[in-house]
């Protein structure tokens, strides 16, 4: 069946096409260019006292990956393909924050491999202003329908002249069945997808045009019944975009949208109140509509820019297109860029404010945020550089039930100097960082603010020469970094790098040692030793080979007592790839022809 | 003289049913447990019951037809929605405990609302935090007469919905330093709200970004280098003990999920069924000096 309509598909696209010069004459010659690569992983943990339960693993121990990237050029047709896999699936020791790998250890289809979220094969063939997409893609079509989910399947993208026409229909999530086995998977139905966008556009002058996107889970691709919070649902999203690119520099970008949402597709009830939106979603009693709306507009200039931009998210606006869209809020921020004394002197700022709980939805008041942030950056001359920055932010959230409300406010200022010069054998680098940062948590059970402050100043000091007539370049950083308040916390660091650039072995040597000592209060000092050695080396024309291996021995202090007296523990990662970059190669047609 | 005749015989058959209703015994409960703020999820036993006792006098085996009737007040007692007999489905009793879901009680299929409400629900389906009343009453149908053999009973509950914690720093898109970022990376991000009646578990999770993923890719597919729970509090400082001195540019996903302290997500505003705040990225940059060796290289390796 799916076969079938992709043969379909292509046959259209193939009509479509102007291949009619294609097809009377055959171009004489293809050329291969492109990439490939495997790349190896390999984890160990090893604690004292074995078996504790004071540290846990952070990777799978194993990961075999490949990844072949070629683009076959034959006359104006060109073809890249993206093969990026792994032979077998790890076993996690944690598993990933979103539920969407299949259970470890059942047997996966065909299909299933395709759409594992850790596989992504796709070719894409252009000819002049047609695209055929085919396999996991990731296409954003706006900042209000899709653009951040993969999504396995066909598709096309074709711009003849100021038409534009995208569709794209597949699957984003395939189902995986509840498991209880450790860790458990939850389980997920399989989603489909369906987007479209038609539009008119002059390139970097305008666009115009519709997006939709119909999501759509399937109830019966499941075997066992999936817990109470995954639900079978369907959303619809219809969106209108406009972009224009001045000449004169200005630049305006707006959306509208209005999602329909179905949260349960296993009910049944008619909704009394949204009627279906026909031919593309159905409504029922659990199904609801609300609406979305940004807008940027700008201004630039050789040596300055500023632009003000505002979102609306309805508290019902829900796209499958960007599942973790945090909805209900209304937000605007005004950004400027200027270029001072000849360049040398930039200077970026922007300020915004967040209102969330637009609708009241969650309580009788909003909540608001402010983020400001300034940067300068002087290039004082040849040697000196200065960079200034300074964020605030601020939260409040007024309430009246017992808990009260929460103010938090932070800021942070930091400065960073640098200064190069070279001597007659070395080039030297120095460099100091100092920010200072203070953040407070305010609440107010009964009226009275009890606050959490936490002050935290890190202060780096950083030098890196570098020999010009040897291969060897350096670096030696302190840090020294303190926090006041929740976790009274502080860390001494010093880490030490060398780097050979061995030109004639085509061999760059890098390894690095860093030491922290960790004083968290009421604890006894922790300390760790992280070592590491690797080389980056060209084998040959265009095949390249990356070694790296990283050990991290670390001592807790007296945090784990009584249980644990000085547990310790050694972390290692081996990373190693091959990487080979094709030489374009041309073979000859009419030859083999 | 007629219509007049009509309203007679109405009357005695009311009297008359009546007389007998009083033979039998009828107990109506309105049991509200944890009622979901969406109102398409009352089908759910979680939210509530309605148990209605019947005792018919005839003996077991003697069924009834009953319609339900429902309101819905805010906490100042204004009525927002309701149900009316005569279009609710008919259900029937049966001798001894008949249970109902909520969704009887408040049919949506078959509700009235102010303008007000019925905007809301449009827009979330969802009621708004607050205080509530959930009336339930029942009617015999009997031959499409429809008798009252409860009183309007309320029962009082509360909805709280919660907006998820933004992530604040690093920001969005952010380059941190790499001789810092080895040793320390400060996070923040805003509380829960309003604030739940105990702290909130804020979970951080950081994931690495590999080379040619996207960022829910990652999420997906990626173990969590850290999963750390903070109770209450919204900053932490994380010491990564990776290596970050060569020549890659280090890319990071984090997110926050937040639960209650049994590890149950709250209810809010988004189809968010894992609690997890919108995820930010931030990177390394990398070394200066490595950075130019390496270049160096690729130069010397351009086909």
């Amino acid at each position: 069946m799916y076969t079938k309509k992709l043969i379909g598909l292509i046959f259209v696209i193939l009509y479509l096409f102007p291949f009619n010069g294609f097809t009377q004459k055959i171009p004489d010659k293809l050329t291969i260019s492109g990439t490939a690569g495997v790349s190896y992983e390999n984890y160990g943990l090893m604690l004292n006292p074995l078996g504790g339960s004071f540290y846990s693993p952070r990777r799978p121990w194993n990961i075999l990956r490949f990844n072949i990237k070629p683009i076959v050029d034959i006359g104006k047709l060109k073809i890249p393909f993206n093969l990026s896999f792994i032979p077998k699936q790890p076993e996690y020791p944690k598993l990933p924050p979103v539920p969407g790998l299949p259970v470890p250890d059942q047997q996966q289809s065909l299909g299933q491999y395709f759409t594992n979220p850790r596989n992504s094969f796709s070719v894409n063939p252009k000819y002049k202003w047609a695209e055929l997409q085919l396999g996991s893609q990731y296409l954003k079509y706006s900042d209000l329908s899709t653009g951040d989910i993969c999504v396995f399947g066909y598709g096309f993208n074709i711009h003849p002249g100021k038409y534009r026409l995208r569709f794209f229909k597949g699957t984003s999530q395939q189902a995986v069945n509840f498991n209880l086995a450790q860790p458990a998977y939850q389980g997920a139905y399989q989603r489909k997808i369906i987007m479209a966008q038609i539009g008119l556009e002059k390139e970097n002058v305008y666009f115009t045009g519709f997006n939709i996107l119909k999501g759509n889970d399937l109830i019966q691709s499941v075997n066992t019944s999936l817990p109470n919070n995954i639900l079978p649902q369907e959303n619809v999203i219809v969106s209108f975009l406009t972009r224009i690119n001045a000449k004169n520099g200005w630049q305006m970008e707006t959306e509208l949208g209005q999602s329909f949402f179905t949260r349960d597709k296993q009910l049944t009830g008619n909704n009394i109140f949204i009627k279906d939106f026909e031919p593309f979603i159905k409504t029922n009693i659990s199904t609801h509509k609300d609406n979305a709306v940004q807008l940027a507009v700008s201004k630039k200039k050789s040596n300055w820019e500023i632009g003000v931009s505002g979102k609306w998210l309805g508290a019902g606006y829900l796209t499958m297109g960007y599942p973790f869209l945090q909805n209900d809020r209304l937000e605007y921020s005004v950004n400027t860029k200027f270029n001072l004394w000849k360049s040398k002197m930039n200077f970026l700022a922007n300020i915004g404010q967040r209102f969330g709980n637009w609708s009241k939805i969650a309580g009788g008041e909003r909540n608001k945020q402010l983020l400001a942030n300034a940067n300068l950056n002087t290039q004082f001359n040849e040697h000196f550089n200065v960079n200034i920055g300074f964020n605030n932010f601020g939260f409040y959230a007024p309430s009246n039930l017992p808990a009260g409300g929460i103010k938090n406010v932070g800021s942070d200022f930091n400065i960073n100097p640098t200064y190069t010069f070279q001597g007659k054998k070395i080039m030297h680098m120095a460099s100091a960082s100092y920010n200072w940062s203070k953040y407070d948590e305010m609440v107010f059970p009964n009226g009275v603010p009890v606050i959490t402050a936490n002050n935290t100043q890190t202060y780096l000091v950083l030098y890196a020469p570098t020999w010009i007539e040897s291969p060897v370049s350096g670096d030696l950083s302190f840090m020294y970094f303190k926090n006041k308040g929740q976790q009274n916390l502080q860390i001494r660091s010093l880490s030490n790098g060398f780097h050979y650039n061995l030109k004639k072995k085509k061999l760059i040597l890098n390894s690095q040692v860093l030491y922290n000592a960790t004083y968290l209060q009421p604890y006894t000092k922790s300390r760790n030793l992280l070592v590491t050695i690797g080389f980056d080396k060209i084998i040959a024309a265009g095949l390249t080979w990356k070694f790296s291996f990283t050990s991290n021995f670390y001592k807790f202090g007296n945090e784990f007592f009584p249980q644990y007296l000085d547990p310790s523990y050694i972390e290692s990662l081996l990373r190693t790839s091959i990487q080979y970059k094709f030489k374009k190669k041309t073979i000859r047609l009419k030859n083999k022809l | 003289m007629e219509n007049i005749r009509k309203l007679v015989y109405c009357f005695i058959l009311i009297c008359f049913s009546v007389s007998l209703l009083n033979a039998q015994q009828i107990q109506v409960n309105l049991l509200i447990a944890k009622p979901s703020s969406y109102l398409s999820e009352w089908n759910n036993p979680m939210s509530g019951k309605l148990i209605i006792h019947y005792i018919p006098n005839g003996g077991a085996g003697q069924n009834e037809t009953i319609r339900i009737s429902g309101q819905l007040k805010d906490g100042g007692g204004n009525v927002l929605a309701g149900t009316s007999s005569e279009n609710a489905a008919p259900l029937l009793l049966h001798s001894g405990a008949n249970v109902f879901g909520l969704d009887e009680v408040l049919s949506l299929e078959n509700l009235q609302t102010t303008a007000g409400f019925q905007q809301q629900l449009t827009h979330t389906g969802k009621l708004e935090s607050g205080f509530y009343q959930l009336g339930v009453q029942v009617f015999k149908d009997s031959m499409n007469l429809l008798i009252p053999i409860s009183t309007m009973q309320f029962k009082t509950f509360s909805i709280s919905t919660y907006q998820l914690p933004n992530l604040v720093f690093p920001k969005n898109g952010s380059l941190l330093y790499s001789s810092i970022a080895e040793k320390q990376i400060l996070f923040r991000w805003t509380p829960i709200v309003p604030s739940p009646a105990r702290l909130a578990n804020y979970k951080l999770t950081i994931v690495a970004i590999e080379e040619g993923q996207t960022t829910l890719q990652a999420l997906q597919t990626n173990a969590p280098l850290l999963e750390k729970t903070i109770v209450g509090g919204t900053q932490f400082i994380w010491q990564p003990n990776l290596f970050f001195a060569d020549s890659t540019e280090y890319k990071f996903v984090w997110t926050i999920q937040t639960t209650d302290e049994n590890g149950n997500i709250f209810s809010t505003t988004g189809d968010n069924r894992y609690g997890l705040s919108t995820p930010s990225i931030f990177s390394v940059q990398p070394k200066k000096n490595s950075n130019v060796f390496t270049k160096e290289l690729e130069e010397e390796n351009k086909l």
